[in-house]
This record gives structure tokens, sequence and C-alpha cells, in this order.
């Protein structure tokens, strides 16, 4: 399977300074677990030399499209489009991160890749599934909240989101970064089509935390009951009680998830 | 100033108040003795007493209210009258539309769906809007109470695209100003197919919301952008605060969309998959039962745990001593923990212990000490032999459940 990785130009929430988007590195890790076999890093943009530490993580070719930042949207799928990636055919997969990490970090680029190239796109995926799925399909794993899994079959090819609690997580070498080869390309692309609604009206400013809303409900509602020396049993009952009224423990005449 | 003062004769006054009875001598201190009281100056004098007693009402809930302007009788007439009817709002002709799209997990609406009606009610209200809820069914009073004018029922489908092809068709019907979905996993998704799908202007991930403004943060961070509205919004958990005034009424809808045609099925979401506690990671599980060195009898440990269908954690102790894997440390330098629930078996709660308990809501302590950190930590807290408790505990379970569990 071919395999492209979106590229970003990332920067480190804590210093600021240029750094890989996290979900990118583990769309790195992803391709490799979902089998492919062939990869190639794509930015629309000039080249960086942040973009070589993706090269650390396994992605040892990396294709920058110079000119293609007025409208990266475009310039993308032209590239993977295009056929000029691979030497045998167009990719099977395209892999973003979830989120952006130091532009306007919507998360909506691979989305509006996936509709410009009418492909089906799987979101916040974080491992294959070892499951039999038809051909030309795909079984993957799309996280939810405490560790839960929803399954999402998709038709080849798509694109996939990568969120960054995702724990593919390739291991990083120097060595590799040294020799990755990156290729810039002059691209022209036709001025972006802005989207209706947001225009430049807005403005960017440094952020301000601000408190969020107090939950109301969540303090601790046992309102801090306490037993002293009491009987083993009573003790017990008096566990399970709690614990039901929290509700992670079911009640004994539902039947429990097998 | 006049020249002559009228001197007050207090025993006269006092005579005036005389109230005839039966022996003692009592005297009405509220009464007016004089018809008008005048005072030496020749001001008529107040009487504080008689304008409270003039002013007092009952008031809607039954309690003492003192109305000043004068409208006493009106006053009580409302406040009979709106004791009986419950009185909705209604938004008949509205000027526009602003279409909300809950998640609706189990059918209700949760914490952050109330909080997008109550954005959409600011929105709405700047104007003569009205709210149209758009998603699976759900009893309408609920809606009403949180802000809601309009519903449109969705069908619930496992294949995303197709549930954005509906919205699409309700967008192309109501024209609405503009659509607010919660950025949450299952709504951030569907808002960003929705525009990457409409090529409408989204806002996703607000933290301030008003009429003219939305506020969302950018650049990993450490920027915000602030700006006007946009077609499509999500809002960020916990920062606009629910709708909390009155119910509003769920009138029919005036329009309604055309139903699009099936979309080609290109992927399937198949029911959410909870994972197995006992094997799942120790940062995302929701019910954690961790032994400290009050614990010596582990195999009952264990066998309380897999009772309990909950996920095992540790304290460094006990991890260090080899008792239990070195995955299962809770604290500063284990696992930093996410749970909804956390029972602490024999465990002193140590500081470095209590940081890796950040996020947890609700904890159960088992301990011999009254004065550990953890027991005053804890909701509910067992003074009591954790060895003593953990295989009563087990039988309970057992008895219960029978052979349900695995
Ligand atoms: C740099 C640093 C990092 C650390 N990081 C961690 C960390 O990540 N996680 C961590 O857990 N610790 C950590 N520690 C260690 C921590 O300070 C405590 O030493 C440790 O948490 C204590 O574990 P404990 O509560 O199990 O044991 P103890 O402190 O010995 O407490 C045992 C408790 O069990 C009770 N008890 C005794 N017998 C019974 C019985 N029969 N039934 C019921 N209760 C009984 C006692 O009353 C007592 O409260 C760290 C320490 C340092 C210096
Ligand atoms: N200029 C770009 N070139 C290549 N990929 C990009 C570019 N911008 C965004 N992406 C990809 O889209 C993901 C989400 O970006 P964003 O929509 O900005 O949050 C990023 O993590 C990248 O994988």
């Amino acid at each position: 399977m071919k395999a492209v990785i979106l590229l970003s130009l990332g920067i480190d929430p804590v210093s600021g300074r240029p750094a890989p988007v996290p979900g990118e590195i583990r769309a790195i890790g992803l391709a490799r677990a979902l089998g492919a076999t062939q990869m190639i890093g794509l930015h629309a943009g000039s080249a960086r030399s942040v973009l070589a530490e993706y090269g650390g993580y396994g992605l040892t070719q990396i294709v920058c499209l110079k000119g293609g930042e007025t409208d990266p949207v475009q310039a993308l799928a032209d590239a993977v489009k295009g056929n000029s990636l691979f030497a045998d055919g167009a990719p099977d997969l395209v892999l973003a991160a979830s989120r952006g990490r130091g532009g306007s970090d919507m998360g909506l680029l691979p989305y509006q890749l996936a509709q410009a190239l009418g492909w089906p796109i799987a979101t916040d995926i974080v491992a294959p599934l070892e499951e039999p799925t038809a051909v030309g399909e795909l079984l993957l794993a799309q996280s939810r909240a405490r560790g839960a899994v929803k399954p999402v079959s998709v038709m080849l090819p798509c694109v996939i989101t990568v969120p960054d609690t995702a724990r593919c997580v390739p291991a990083f070498v120097f060595a590799l970064q040294r020799t990755t080869q990156m290729d810039e390309q002059t691209v022209t692309v036709h001025s972006a089509p802005t989207d209706e609604g947001v225009g430049d009206n807005g403005m960017l400013r440094p952020y301000r935390r601000r408190p969020k809303l107090i939950s109301g409900a969540s303090k601790d509602s046992g309102g801090g009951q306490l037993m002293v020396d009491p009987e083993p049993h009573e003790a017990a009952r008096a566990i399970v009680t709690h614990l039901r009224a929290l509700g992670v423990l079911p009640d004994p005449d539902q039947a429990p998830e097998a | 100033m006049n020249a002559i003062r009228l001197r007050r004769d207090p025993r006269a006054e006092r005579a005036a108040r005389l109230v005839p009875g039966n022996g003692r001598l009592r005297y009405d201190m509220s009464a007016t003795p004089y018809e008008r009281m005048t005072s030496p100056s020749g001001r008529l004098r107040r009487d504080p007493r008689a304008e409270r007693q003039r002013l007092l009402t009952t008031g809607r809930d039954g309690r003492a209210r003192l109305v000043r302007s004068g409208l006493v009788g009106q006053m009580t007439g409302i406040s009979t009258a709106s004791a009986r009817t419950v009185k909705k709002i209604r938004v008949e002709k509205p000027e526009f539309f602003i279409v909300v799209v809950p998640d609706l997990p189990d059918g209700r609406l949760d914490r952050a769906d109330r909080q997008l009606l109550g954005a959409a009610r600011k929105l709405a209200d700047g104007g003569e809007g009205a709210i149209v809820v758009v998603g699976a069914a759900v009893d309408a009073p609920s809606l009403g109470q949180a802000g809601a004018d309009r519903i449109l029922p969705l069908a619930d489908g496992s294949d995303p695209d197709a549930r954005v092809a509906e919205l699409v068709a309700v967008m192309e019907a109501l024209s609405p100003r503009h659509v607010l979905i919660p950025e949450s996993e299952e709504g951030a998704d569907l808002a960003r197919r929705l525009a990457a799908r409409t090529r409408l202007g989204l806002l996703p991930g607000i933290e301030v919301l008003g009429p003219k403004q939305a506020i969302r943060p950018c650049g990993a961070g450490r920027q915000e952008w602030a700006g006007g509205l946009a077609p499509l919004m999500t809002l960020a958990p916990d920062r606009v605060p629910a709708w909390q005034g009155e119910e509003h009424e769920i009138l029919p809808l005036e329009k309604t969309p055309v139903p699009s045609g099936p979309v080609q099925a290109r992927m399937r979401v198949g029911a959410i998959r909870s994972p197995d506690p006992a094997t799942m990671n120790l940062g995302d599980a929701p019910f954690v039962v961790a032994a400290g060195r009050g614990v010596t009898d582990f195999e009952s440990f264990r066998a309380t745990v897999k009772a309990l269908h909950a996920t095992p954690g540790a304290s460094r102790v006990v991890c260090d001593n080899g008792d239990m894997p070195r995955a299962t440390q809770v604290g500063a330098s284990g696992t930093i923990l996410d749970a909804l629930c956390y029972v602490a078996m024999g465990i002193a709660g140590a500081p470095q212990h209590l940081q890796g308990l950040g996020r947890v809501e609700h904890v159960v302590a088992v301990n011999t000490d009254l004065h550990a950190a953890m027991v005053s930590r804890a909701g509910l807290a067992i003074i009591a032999d954790a060895q003593a408790v953990m295989p009563v505990l087990c039988e309970i379970l057992a008895a219960e459940y029978g052979e349900k569990r695995p």
C-alpha cells in the first residue's frame, strides 16, 4: 500500500519554536501499522528544516509544494491525484493529524482534501482492527472517550486522521533524519476561493485563559460518608451501594455486558 | 420658621391610645391618636407603621412583600393568576432560524447540549430568532426547558456522510443564520464534514460567544482569534452557560426539508466497544481499584478487582515490592488517572500518589488509619482492615451477579 502523510509546520505549545505535530508523527506510525510499503510526506509550502525531523520517525522522502500555501487544499489534491508522487500509480491512503498545531488548528484541511479528492474520510483513527473485511476495505479503530473504540470500515482509497492520543508513535532515529530526502516542487494554484462567512474580519492576539464554568454535580456528592470500624459485611454492602449510586457498578438484575 | 411652636402633650397622646380592657391598662401604640399628626413646625408627620401596613401584600410564594409602586391591588391579582398557568415563551414568526445539532447521547440532552442551546438562545434573542433542534427524537418538554423552539427529527444512521446529507437538506429548507454544534467527538467530526461539503465558513471550538463576536484558540493554544460569527460554529464544553430562563414552547416547523436521495455508502461506523477493564490502559480506565501497602492478601485483591469489573492500580511501594506490575502504578511517577471512580485499599495518600488522582471525581477509601490523607479525600471512607473487607465484597458480588459476569 502507498501512503501519503500530510505534514504541516507545527510549533511547540510551550516554547513557540517550530516542532513536529504529534498527530502527524503518529500518522507515520499508523501508516506502518496499516502495512504501507511506500510513504511520502507532503507539505503545501516551501521546504523548511523542521520538516526533516519527520524523517527521523521513518518518513525518508518529503515533497514540498512551493507556492501551494495560497490554497493548500487545491495544491495537495493536485499532487495526490497527479500520480507524480509514486512511480507506480496513485496512493491508497492519505494520513493527516486530527488537528494541526500552530496554525488555525481547525482540523478542517483533511476534510476539505477528502471532499476535493472525492474520497471518504475516517477520523480519529488510532489503530487497525484485526478482523476480516471485504477486499478494498479497511477496518479501523476510532478512538472514543475512556479507552472505548468504534469500528469504522471504509473503502479505499481514503483519507485518515490520527489524534494526538494514538499510541502508535514510531521510534526516533537521528541517522534516518540525516538521510531524509527533501524535494521542493514549484506549483501554481489558482487563488483560493475563500470560505463564505469567515472573512479576515478577525484579529489574532495572545491567548487569554478564561475560567471554565464549574461543573455543578461533579463534586463528591457522597458528602464524605465515614464508617469507623464497621462489620466487614456492613462495609462491603456500603461500598457496593455507593458504587452503584455512582453508576460504575451495574444493577444485579441488569444483564452486564459479556 | 413658625413663631409659635405647638407643644406636645405626651399625657394626652397616651390617653388617646388607651384601649378599653379589663383590669390592666393597655395602650395600642400603632393606633394614630389624631386624624393627622402634625409636627411642631406644622408639617404633616409620617406614620411609618401605617404606611408599611398599606404596602404589605402576600407575594407569589406566600411570603410577605412590600409593593412600593402603589400597585398593591394589581400585584395580588397577578400573583394569583400566574400561580395557576405556566407561561411559556412562544416564538411565532421568527425572522431567522438557528439550527442546533446536539449530540443527544442515549436520546437525552447532556451538559454540552444544554450549553449549546444556551448559546443558541443568546444569538436568537439578539433578534427575533427561533432555535431548531435537529436530532434523533427526544422528549419535547426537556428541549423546551433547555430553550428550543422547534424540533426536526433526524434519522440515526451509521454513515456520517448520510447524516451530513440530511443536514444539508435541512439547511437548504431553512437557510439558517447559524448552525451550532458541540465540539465533542461526534459533533466536531460532523461540523467539519458539513463545512467541507457546503463550503460555508466554520469556527470550531469557540470559547467565548456573543451576538457579535466569537473567540477561539489557535496557534497551538498560544494565540486566540477574535472576530465575527460564522455560519457554522462549534462550541467548546463548559464555556457558555445553559439556558436558565423561562421555558419555550415547541411549535410545529413552518418548512420541512425535502429528504435527500440515498448517498453512496463509502464508510460505516459500528457500535461503540468498551475495552476489557482488566487489560485496558490505566490512564483511560473509568473505574480503578488500587492496592497500597495496607493490602497483604493480593490473591483476594485481584479477585476483588475482577469481581468489581475494574482496572487494577497500585501505589508505588506495592510496585517496588513486586506485588503488582509497574504498569499499574498510580501517581506522580506512574499514571495520572482520568477515572470516574477510584477505590483505594490501604493507601495512605502521599502527595505523590494523590497527584495521580488529578481528574478523579469520586474516591472510596478503605484504611485502618482514620487520619490518612486518602480518607479525607474520599467520598466514602471505611476505617477497617482491607483484608477483612475484600473477601466479603467478593462474596456479595458473586451472590448478586452469580455466574453472569466473566
Ligand atoms: C519522587 C517520588 C515519587 C513518588 N511517586 C509515587 C507515585 O507515583 N505513586 C505512588 O503511589 N507513590 C509515589 N511515591 C511514594 C509515596 O511518597 C509514598 O511512599 C507511597 O505512595 C506510599 O504508598 P502506600 O500508601 O501504599 O504505603 P504507606 O504509606 O505505607 O501507607 C499504607 C496505608 O495503609 C494503611 N493500612 C495498613 N494496614 C492496613 C490494613 N490491614 N487495612 C487497611 N489499611 C491498612 C495504613 O494506615 C496506611 O495509611 C513517590 C515518592 C517520591 C519520593
Ligand atoms: N500546508 C499543509 N500542507 C500539508 N498538510 C497540511 C497543511 N496544512 C495542514 N495540513 C494537514 O492537515 C492537518 C490538520 O491541519 P489544520 O486543518 O490546520 O488543523 C495537519 O495536521 C496536516 O496533517
